[in-house]
């Protein structure tokens, strides 16, 4: 009888193996939210995707071109808030061929959801800038932040998507940048991050956390340790060469 | 003689036997009836056997000297032994092993079987052939209660009930066994339940309410002449329990023990005798603050949890000449999951794993011999090897601790203990003995993962430690008896050397979780730790009219450090003494207990506790009435409705104040 039903098993599996192997290779944007389109004067349509309908933070963005435009190709992105009395833009990372998904993979940290204003993004394609308006929603948790610094400074602070925290040591990525003009928010490297985990409705941390360290691109790579699930905020002191530039700002986690 | 006498309790003719002297250098018998006889006093184990199925397993286990309580309010107090407790020792039922699934420890095993389940209760005073393996102190092992088989077709029952004024405490039970050639069956259930009791302050004590039930059912069927097939399944299930020492209470806890053993005996061959058991438990264990009143809430939380046990064991024993001879292999698996989520007012409920799904694998061969040497001299010696493989179970468990419980969290373990004992009896009247055991223990799951444990005594939250050393303890005990017709006087006296004892330190830097905890404390093996004291007992007996027994203990034990070590019970003495004129008992009674200020309060959060007399009396009487025998017992507890507690009670809850109370059983 056991026999049998491994037997069944078995076959079971063999079947449904089988079945996988006959599908078309996948679609790359199959699983991804598409926030707009445009067309280039050749006629070749570029496309943006997002992981999910954005919200205020630091959000992946995906563009797809023709095959024929291949690895090499010019690309920029750059974004902007329209907040009828005044314009900004905000920080963003340049998007990287992805091999395996022919897509090109950028960021944009909305710094504010579509509540403030109107955003746009703007893809560049060599020397062709089409625009794409796209709405952001209000983030559930504060994701990023826009803080002041004792040198009169702006910097926005981001954390990586949220998607995926579990109880016990996470993986925490921090994307900082400054303000250089209204227009212009290059990344920053090299400051010192302290971050204290707090479960905000006990008022207790967790031990055994890893302070972000700079690994290039503005990026800071740490670790927090989440003891349960539930609202938790990290805490933030940032500084550089000795001198506490904010020691007030804090992002909060979900899960 | 010993395996005579085991023999015969295994054959089912224990309660034939009630007054039974039984002479061993090993296991000490004590049968229980309203009454606890003491029969045997120079080993280092104790048997105890029910036949009031009345009383609780708690209010048994209070009488047995040497038995220390731990106690979070009325109910599951938690044996010790001598002041050692929870991974110390091991608490078995008929040699199964099984856990509770509480991480505040509200359901000690023993909270799970009643009296009516049980043939006897063994206490082990230290490592020996009945307590083998994985403890440094003994344990207890309740005995379960075995179908008999007769030559015609018999059903014969009891049933009774009791009703206690303080607290309105009430019981009702029922016993039925039927028996033929084949055939055994026993059937039993109680139900409990009590309100808050008053203290002696007359003042109600919010939280000391109980309810549970219990049933047992037992079926033997004899295969051959000589083997028999047993099938045992326990259920137990408490309900709204309080416990107001702790934060917490219990919205239920259910456990289900089941059991096939099969049986062999070979009456004068050589391999005399093999018992082999399978068996499964199962503990569903679910704190509850829901009753308690909002001003005590800090947060809502439920923290269920649960307990998993499979497991067998096999018995061989051999009967060569005057060795008697014994081998065990036993192993198990045990699984525990704990969880707790918290209701903020504002805010997402938090969630965690506080025994993050934690397993043990075990496995233990053991052997113990033993033998007379001369006509004066006898000799019991044994030793025990195992092998554990402790770790998670589940991804979610290992992240959870990954970042703060540092190292590798799977373990493997062997461990071994070994005892030696010889008695010497120099008169009929005078035996003495001397023990001597070298054993160790493994940490406990709680010890080694427990996830933010919060420890009400010193008010901790605790981090378990996957580092911990075994706890190991280099014991010696050495005693004597003097018996007569009419007196009975014994002494025994033990010091315990502990290595690698393990207990908590606080944890600098590391935030408590607990609202109102001090901080955090993790468990550690400390170099050495010492455990010291004595048990004496006496008897004098007046025809059958008149019998005073005496019932002493006492425990000293500090670490490395000189620190008093926790729930170490002060000098304590029993004395009652029991007349019996025209048929009906009389039985005043005194329980004293010494002023405990050997205590540690900054290493163990432990303040000094009063001495206390407290007095008792009962009045009983059974008779015939026609073919049935009818049982009444009446009497006072707390008689001067003293305000007092005992030093090993969490947060110094008051025990009972004065109650009034009867039972009648009758029996067919």
């Amino acid at each position: 009888m056991k026999h049998i039903l491994y037997g069944l098993i078995g076959l079971s599996l063999i079947f449904a193996s089988c079945g996988k192997t006959k599908f078309e290779p996948e679609n790359p944007t199959q699983n991804l939210h598409k926030l707009g389109q445009g067309l280039l004067s050749t006629g070749d349509t570029v496309a943006l995707f997002s992981e999910e309908a954005l919200i205020n933070g630091y959000q992946k963005i995906f563009i797809q071109l023709p095959a024929t435009y291949g690895s090499s190709s010019n690309i920029k992105i750059s974004s902007l808030m329209d907040m009828g009395t005044m314009k900004h833009s905000s920080p963003s990372v340049p998007p990287i061929y992805n091999n395996q998904s022919g897509l090109f993979e950028a960021a944009v940290v909305f710094t504010m959801s579509s509540n403030a204003g109107s955003w746009q993004l703007f893809v560049t394609v060599g020397s062709e800038t089409l625009t794409i308006p796209v709405t952001v929603a209000e983030s559930p948790t504060k994701i990023v932040g826009t803080y002041t610094s004792t040198d009169n400074e702006r910097y926005v602070i981001a954390l990586y998507p949220t998607k995926g925290f579990k109880v016990g040591l996470n993986d925490i990525y921090l994307l900082i940048s400054k303000r250089e003009s209204m227009m212009n928010f290059p990344t920053v490297d090299g400051l010192k991050v302290e971050m204290t985990p707090e479960m905000v409705s006990m008022g207790h941390g967790s031990p055994n956390n890893i302070d972000p360290v700079s690994i290039g691109g503005g990026v800071y790579k740490g670790k927090a340790n989440f003891t349960m699930t539930g609202d938790w905020r990290l805490n933030l002191k940032i500084s550089s060469e000795g001198n506490i530039l904010i020691d007030n700002a804090y992002l909060d986690i979900l899960f | 003689m010993k395996h005579k006498i085991l023999t015969g309790l295994i054959g089912g003719l224990a309660f034939l036997n009630v007054h039974a002297q039984i002479d061993t250098i090993e296991i000490k018998n004590v049968w229980l009836k309203e009454i606890v006889i003491q029969t045997d006093t120079h080993s280092n184990s104790k048997e105890v056997l029910s036949s009031n199925k009345q009383k609780s397993t708690d209010g048994v286990l209070n009488t047995i000297p040497g038995v220390s309580l731990i106690k979070r309010g009325g109910y599951a107090w938690e044996p010790g032994i001598r002041g050692l407790n929870f991974g110390q020792v091991q608490t078995t039922i008929d040699g199964m092993a099984i856990f509770g699934a509480c991480t505040d420890r509200m359901d000690p095993v023993s909270s799970y079987i009643e009296p009516s389940n049980m043939r006897s209760i063994v206490v082990s005073y230290g490592t020996n052939e009945e307590a083998s393996g994985n403890n440094i102190g003994g344990g207890v092992n309740f005995k379960i209660r075995q179908p008999s088989f007769s030559s015609k077709k018999q059903i014969k029952g009891n049933a009774g009930t009791g009703y206690e004024s303080n607290g309105n405490a009430f019981n009702i039970f029922s016993a039925v066994d039927y028996s033929n050639k084949r055939i055994g069956v026993n059937v039993n259930a109680i139900y409990r339940s009590a309100d808050n009791y008053k203290t002696g302050q007359n003042k109600a004590l919010p939280f000391s309410q109980y309810t549970k039930w219990n049933t047992g059912l037992g079926i033997k069927y004899k295969t051959t002449e000589h083997s028999n097939l047993h099938l045992n399944y326990i259920h137990d299930e408490g309900r709204n329990i309080g416990y107001p020492a702790l934060l917490m209470d219990v919205l239920f806890a259910k456990a289900d023990i089941v059991s096939l053993t099969h049986n062999i005996h070979l009456p004068d061959k050589a391999l005399n005798k093999i018992e082999t058991k399978v068996y499964y438990n199962f503990i569903d264990h679910a704190m509850d603050d829901t009753r308690r009143p909002a001003e005590e809430v800090f947060m809502h939380m439920d923290m269920p949890g649960t307990s998993e046990t499979i497991g067998l064991y096999s018995n061989i024993t051999w009967q060569i000449d005057k060795i008697s001879l014994t081998t065990k292999f036993s192993g198990y698996q045990n699984r525990l999951h704990s969880e707790m989520t918290m209701y903020p007012e504002d805010g997402t409920p938090m969630f965690m794993l506080t025994l993050p799904d934690v397993q043990r694998r075990y496995a233990e061969m053991n052997i113990s011999a033993s033998a007379d040497l001369s006509e004066k001299i006898s000799l019991t010696a044994g030793g025990t090897i195992s092998t554990s493989s402790s770790g998670l179970f589940t991804e979610e468990g290992k992240h959870t601790i990954q970042g703060t419980l540092q190292g590798d969290t799977k373990r493997l373990d062997a461990i071994y203990s070994f005892f030696v004992n010889p008695t010497f009896n120099l008169s009929p009247k005078a035996v003495v003995f001397l023990n001597g055991a070298l054993s160790s223990r493994l940490p406990t799951l709680q010890e080694l993962y427990g996830f933010y444990l919060f420890n009400r005594p010193d008010g901790y939250d605790y981090l378990g430690n996957p580092d911990l050393k075994k706890e190991s303890s280099f014991n010696i005990s050495a005693g004597g008896r003097y018996r007569t017709g009419s007196v009975s006087l014994s002494a025994k006296g033990f010091a315990y050397f502990m290595m690698n004892y393990i207990a908590g330190r606080v944890l600098p830097g590391y935030d408590k979780m607990t609202e109102i905890a001090f901080g955090v404390k993790q468990y550690q093996n400390l170099p050495s730790a010492l455990l010291t004291g004595f048990e004496a007992e006496g008897e004098v007996k007046i025809n059958n009219a008149l019998r005073f027994t005496s019932t002493n203990s006492f425990s000293y034990g500090k670490d490395f450090e000189k620190n008093a070590l926790p729930f170490i019970p002060p000098f304590r003495s029993i004395d009652k003494l029991e007349v019996v004129w025209k048929d009906v008992s009389f039985t005043p009674e005194v329980v004293f207990a010494a002023r405990q200020s050997h205590v540690s309060n900054t290493i163990y959060g432990e303040t000094a506790s009063p001495s206390y007399a407290v007095f008792n009396f009962s009045t009983g009487k059974d008779f015939a009435l026609k073919q049935n025998r009818i049982y009444l017992l009446a009497g006072v507890t707390n008689i001067f409705n003293l305000d007092y507690y005992d030093h090993t009670s969490v947060m110094k809850i008051p025990e009972r104040g004065r109650s009034f109370f009867i039972q009648t059983k009758i029996q067919w």
